[in-house]
């Protein structure tokens, strides 16, 4: 067998972050601003008729031709003022926030990496410098220390520091716990090149975002406390002009118009510019902010004709089901699948990442995400299309007669519930609330949770506990089916065994029907009666596991065999599948499993085989499905022959 | 972490910022250039010679070793000495103790009424995430913000007190003393325009930490849980809006020390006698003893409310309590 | 009590651990919890040894403590014969630079904004190696992992690979420095099960062809029995039981060892029942 890899196209990656209209139009908006703001201030000797701080014609004139703006209380022309006063506003905000940044960054790394006393100290110093308000220490300090502008940058960013400090640190503690950062420490790297290779490219976004946020801070706190009297007395800013515009009660009188308004417009402006680039910059950082755009969805087309009637003795049907996800890389996750539930068997619905089978899953519980829509197909259950029904009463089946069992029990409690109110809620749904809460205390302790703890939080139950509560959840209103999406991945052995235990006697107890959906092909093979896999968004086989797991007729379901190795039996060699997994975006025309199949033939590359064969028998999606003579053509699927490199 | 320990811990902080603005009150004067008589003694008419300093720096204490400085400091701090005014000669802990009130009525009305709104407009915006409603919202908080706090007090009090006339414009007190419930009207509407400045200066970020503490939450495993099983859209709802208080809280209450800050230049704006303008003045008037009291009393303000969302944080979010 | 393994080279063991104990402050806050007790346990050169256990046992405490990435509370870890504790914070790296950690999760694992070439190099940049020296190295790393052609993926960054190729990736790294001691920490889990079978094998060449001695640390006791020589067994942070690995696996004694392999009986059903397809 060949180790070789096959190369893929790139994808377009998770990890690639991209902006929202919304945002990428703010930001936009934002530079515009900031560089109007800008070309202000570099332009100001040349747009200026007169120098600023000169006293030029006679006080409180109004606006004229030789004054664009008139003249403030002493004679300087206001205009001037405006446009050099971008100026100062500019460089303390950047120099400060700059400074600011520069330290907190050091600070976030040295508490954050070095830890232990280091961190102890620095920490309670952001403490303290949090807690006192910011203005008014600057203001303290200002009064105490100097006015002029230099000083006035470091005051500011003495005081800004703390912030952003506090928040790298945070994310600090994070990284330094990612793969690649501890790897690079086992590798032997010293601290230095760690934090600054590893640890501070993961720091990338939210500094830039703490940047203009802190910008934005010093601009507004320097305008502050120039308004309070103690600007820079040989520079005028925009705060010192509305100083000596509020001193000269200039509000009282017409000479607002441009006295007042325009220095605190163009604070705004340049504030608003910030702001706006920042939002940008914030989602830029942080993708969780922007989600993928809701699939416009048109309006439904009704289908037209009555389905047939759902088989007797079946609890669920799928028919030919696809959906289909929207966004830049439009992709079928499931492309007509067809699957029937039997009554009292329990279905294992089987296959590897990307196979589409948790997409199954939320399309028959109505969850599909927004930027998915099912396109097609029929979803018989307890007599009724679940796709015709409406939204509404798919609501009202879902958690009643059709109940889901989640992936990740970890997180699909809410942490600040007790687990009995979070069952009682479920029952809530059909009981009056004193019966509900009844029936909670009952479920919790038929799935083994001592009544002592059903008042305890989500966060004291272990993993294994808290999918016993969701089970309990999903028992609450009797349903007729339950769907279990990965209900123990993620727990170890001995919890497995009891989850699935716990699982098969209430499937006796309560006469209720199971699929459970697993990777895990030998947990499948030993607590499900009926076994489908999934490829590529389809079934490529099924049929009662007792003939399935000894006669696998797929290339892939035996290939996939091949790789749970016994506990038992030869040791040595484990069995894979050759090649890479399937792009969903861009399946081929024929047989998806055709590209890493052995015993591939012309025609798989071109036409699609089909499920064929009734429920209850075993079937495959294979032209060589039941060809006797395939079988020799085999490989052993359990040698892993030791091929050369590359 | 133990409880014992975390409270010891909490307990220790606040020791620190406290001593931390007491240590920064002491230290200043003796760290701006001049000499501390220059800022802690009443001016004397004309210069002063040097036997003359001298002697000011014995009467007041100045002259001691610096340690022995900072005990007496302390120790008058403690008993509620803060000092004389130099400007009036007034105990300076008179004079905050008459305006303190008002400060604090501008102050917690103005975080409460931030919190309040802030916080139905973040999440009205992160329901309608992206659509029209959204961007609306997010962009005229974001132009609200912009504008200064000293900015959005001047117009308004444009508008409605000059303009408008509907609102005095200044004070908090009417000229002529009332009584009863004419007394709070009177004051309501002395109160009116700078608490709605100060509201909207502390909205916009209380808007943003909600949104985005709400947009947090509708991501959770267990928001899709609740849909899961099958609760209707109001309960899925409440559930992540519960969770995402948690945030906001602790936003609110930092926001306290913002506010404070901001309401110092506000008050300035509309005369309103509480400790922003009296910190104003004293910088006018070099009364720096009363700046640095202000200064230490805001602080105790900001300190006392991060005590407070200390306090009230476990009760929101269960995962940090005791077991 | 440890035994050497068989055949073991005069040099003695590669790694040692005696009667290490990590202690860490407890959670809920009863005073401090023992990670790891009383733990001994040598590895010698050109072995493979899995670490197995359930979740919360130690094991990766233990990664921890042979990589030297935290020091024991009690006891003494020994590379090569060199005391571990003796060692100043530049001759540990030193030391380090001989091991190598491969991690569990293939998306977290590689630096997000670097190339394949320059992840690849890491190893040999960080141990000094000239720059002229790490291409030949990287290109046959990759091509030994089976990323073919490898002009094609030098340039790739993390996100424009599949998990699999990630952790191929990883195992170049794990190739390149030619270390002594690899720690493959859970390198499979996060991976469809039809892609263990080249990460168990490339894991194997790096004892075979590069003569490195691995840990190998799963909670699959199935993928342990294949791929380890040695067996080492922990439980609430002690060693129950440990030698070689059809010894364990099938023929355990201790209760705890016996009840992970009733689980996992229970658990799971054979999937080669039936007649093997003939080659």
């Amino acid at each position: 067998m060949s180790l070789a890899a096959e190369v893929v196209e790139p994808r377009s990656g998770e990890r690639a972050r991209r902006l929202s209209g919304t945002a990428r139009a703010l930001g936009i908006a934002g530079v515009a601003l900031l560089g109007v703001v800008v070309l202000a201030a570099l332009g100001a000797s040349v747009l200026a008729q007169h120098p600023p701080e000169r006293i030029v014609a006679a006080p409180f004139l109004r606006p004229s031709g030789q004054h664009w703006l008139g003249t403030d209380d002493i004679g300087r022309d206001l205009f001037a003022q405006l446009v050099h006063g971008a100026r100062v506003s500019l460089s303390v905000g950047l120099g400060a926030a700059v400074l600011a940044l520069g330290a907190g960054t050091a600070v976030a790394l040295v508490a954050g990496y070095r830890g232990g006393w280091w961190d102890m100290v620095l920490m309670r110093l952001v403490d303290l410098t949090l807690t006192l308000p910011l203005l008014v220490l600057v203001l303290v300090l200002t009064a105490f220390l100097g006015r002029g502008l230099a000083v006035s940058t470091v005051l500011i960013a003495s005081v800004l520091w703390a912030r952003p400090a506090r928040l790298l640190r945070s994310q600090v503690l994070k990284v330094r716990r990612f793969g690649h950062v501890v790897a690079a420490e086992a590798m032997g790297a010293s601290a230095l090149r760690v934090s600054l290779t590893h640890v501070l490219a993961r720091l990338v976004p939210l500094l830039s975002s703490q940047l203009v946020r802190a910008a934005t801070v010093a601009v507004v706190v320097q305008a502050g406390i120039a308004f309070l009297g103690l600007g820079d007395p040989d520079r005028v800013s925009w705060g010192t002009m509305l100083f000596f515009a509020n001193a000269s009660n200039a509000v009282l009188t017409e000479a607002w118009k441009w006295w007042v308004l325009p220095p605190g417009l163009a604070l705004a402006a340049l504030v608003l510019g910030l702001a706006l680039a920042g939002y940008a910059v914030e989602e830029w950082a942080e993708p969780r902010l922007a989600r993928n755009a809701p699939h416009r969805s048109r309006r439904r087309r009704r289908p037209v004709e009555e389905p047939r009637p759902q088989a007797a003795g079946t609890a669920l049907e799928i028919r030919s089901l696809r959906v289909r996800f929207g966004g830049t890389r439009p992709v079928e996750a499931v492309g007509g699948v067809d699957l029937t539930v039997r009554r009292g068997r329990i279905l294992g619905l089987a296959g590897e990442s990307g196979s589409g089978k948790s997409t199954l899953a939320l399309a028959v519980m109505g969850l599909v995400p927004e930027a998915g829509r099912i396109t097609e197909g029929e979803i018989m259950f307890g007599g009724r299309d679940l796709r015709r029904i409406g939204r509404a009463n798919q609501a009202r089946v879902r958690g009643r007669e059709l109940a889901l069992v989640p992936q990740s029990a970890m997180n699909a409690l809410n942490p600040v519930r007790t687990v009995l109110a979070q069952v009682e809620e479920a029952a809530r749904l059909t009981c009056p609330p004193a019966e509900a809460r009844r029936r909670a205390g009952d479920l919790l302790e038929r799935v083994g949770i001592d009544p002592r703890r059903h008042e305890a939080f989500p966060h004291h139950f272990s993993g294994g506990m808290r999918q016993r509560v969701l089970i309990a959840m999903a028992l609450a209103n009797e349903p007729r089916l339950i769907i279990a999406d990965e209900p123990v991945t993620g727990l170890d052995v001995v919890n497995q065994v009891v989850v699935m235990e716990l699982l098969e006697s209430l499937v006796g107890e309560l006469d209720l029907d199971l699929v459970v959906i697993s990777h895990e092909l030998p947990l499948l093979a030993r607590w499900a009666d009926d076994l489908a896999i999934m490829y590529a968004g389809r079934v490529v086989e099924r049929g009662p596991v007792e003939r399935l797991v000894r006669e696998p007729q797929h290339p892939y379901t035996r290939l996939l065999f091949s790789s749970f190795p016994d506990l038992e039996g030869p040791r040595g060699q484990v069995g894979t599948v050759p090649g890479e997994p399937p792009d969903p975006a861009r399946l081929p025309a024929g047989c998806a499993f055709e590209p890493r199949c052995p015993c591939a033939l012309p025609r798989c590359a071109t036409e699609r085989p089909e499920l064929d064969g009734a429920e209850g028998t075993c079937s495959a999606a294979c032209w060589l499905a039941g060809d006797v003579s395939v079988r020799t053509l085999f490989v052993d699927p359990a040698g892993v022959a030791d091929g050369d490199p590359g | 972490m133990r409880p014992g320990r975390r409270r010891l811990r909490a307990i220790g902080q606040y020791v620190v910022v406290v001593a931390g603005a007491v240590v920064l009150n002491f230290a200043l004067p003796r760290l701006a250039p001049g000499s501390p008589v220059d800022y802690l003694v009443p001016p004397q008419a004309g210069t002063i010679s040097a036997e003359e300093r001298v002697e000011l720096l014995e009467r007041y204490g100045l002259d001691e070793p610096l340690p022995q400085q900072f005990l007496t400091y302390v120790g008058g701090l403690v008993q509620g000495d803060l000092g004389v005014s130099v400007r009036d000669g007034r105990p300076v802990a008179d004079v905050i103790t008459e305006r303190i009130g008002w400060s604090l009525l501008l102050v917690g009305g103005a975080v409460a009424a931030s919190a309040a709104l802030g916080t139905a407009l973040g999440f009205v915006a992160a329901w309608r995430r992206g659509r029209a409603g959204d961007v609306a919202a997010l962009i005229a908080v974001l132009v609200v913000d912009a504008l200064p706090a000293f900015f959005v007090g001047l117009l308004l009090l444009l508008v409605f007190s000059v303009r408008l006339d509907l609102f005095p414009l200044y004070g908090a007190l009417p000229a002529v003393g009332v009584g009863g419930l004419q007394l709070v009207v009177e004051v309501g509407r002395r109160l009116v325009l700078p608490l709605a400045t100060l509201t909207l200066t502390g909205l916009a970020s209380i808007f943003v930490v909600a949104r985005s503490a709400l947009l947090s939450e509708l991501d959770e495993d267990y928001v899709f849980m609740a849909r899961a099983k099958g609760l209707d859209e109001r309960a899925v709802r409440g559930h992540a809006q519960r969770n995402a208080l948690i945030p906001i809280s602790t936003a609110t209450f930092l926001g306290f020390s913002t506010l404070v800050g901001a309401a110092t230049v506000v008050e300035t704006v509309f005369s309103y006698p509480g400790l922003g303008t009296l910190a104003f003045q004293s910088v006018l008037s070099r009364d720096y003893p009363m700046l640095q009291a202000v200064f230490l009393v805001l602080a105790l303000v900001a300190i006392a409310a991060n005590l407070v969302n200390d306090l009230i944080y476990p009760r929101l979010d269960p995962r940090v309590r005791a077991s | 009590m440890s035994e050497p393994a068989a055949g073991q080279a005069p040099e003695g063991p590669l790694l040692e651990l005696q009667d290490v104990g990590v202690s860490f402050a407890g959670k809920g806050g009863s005073g401090l919890t023992a990670a790891l007790d009383g733990v001994s346990l040598s590895v010698a050169r050109r072995e493979i040894v899995a670490v197995v256990g359930p979740s919360g046992a130690g094991k990766s405490t233990l990664a921890s403590v042979v990589l030297g990435l935290h020091r024991p509370d009690t006891g003494r870890a020994v590379f090569d014969g060199s005391p571990l504790a003796g060692l100043n914070r530049r001759q540990l790296r030193r030391l380090r630079q001989r091991m190598h950690l491969i991690f569990q999760d293939p998306y977290s694992s590689l630096h997000p904004g670097r190339r394949v070439a320059w992840l690849v190099g890491e190893p040999l940049a960080v141990a000094g190696a000239p720059r002229p020296q790490r291409g030949p190295a990287v290109a046959r790393a990759l091509a030994e992992v089976g990323l073919a052609p490898v002009e094609a993926f030098l340039d790739r960054h993390p996100h424009q690979l599949s998990g699999g190729q990630r952790q191929r990736v990883a195992l170049a790294r794990a190739l390149v420095g030619r270390p002594d001691l690899v720690v493959a920490d859970e390198p499979a889990s996060m991976l469809d099960a039809s892609l263990r079978a080249v990460i168990l094998e490339l894991v194997r060449r790096l004892r075979d062809r590069h003569g490195a001695s691995v840990v190998f640390i799963t909670h699959d006791l199935a993928l342990a029995r294949h791929i380890a020589d040695r067996v080492v067994v922990l439980d609430r942070g002690r060693i129950v039981e440990q030698g070689p690995a059809d010894e364990v696996v099938l023929r355990p004694r201790h209760p705890a060892t016996l009840a992970l392999l009733e689980a996992s009986r229970r658990a799971r059903r054979s999937l080669h029942d039936g007649p093997a397809p003939a080659s």
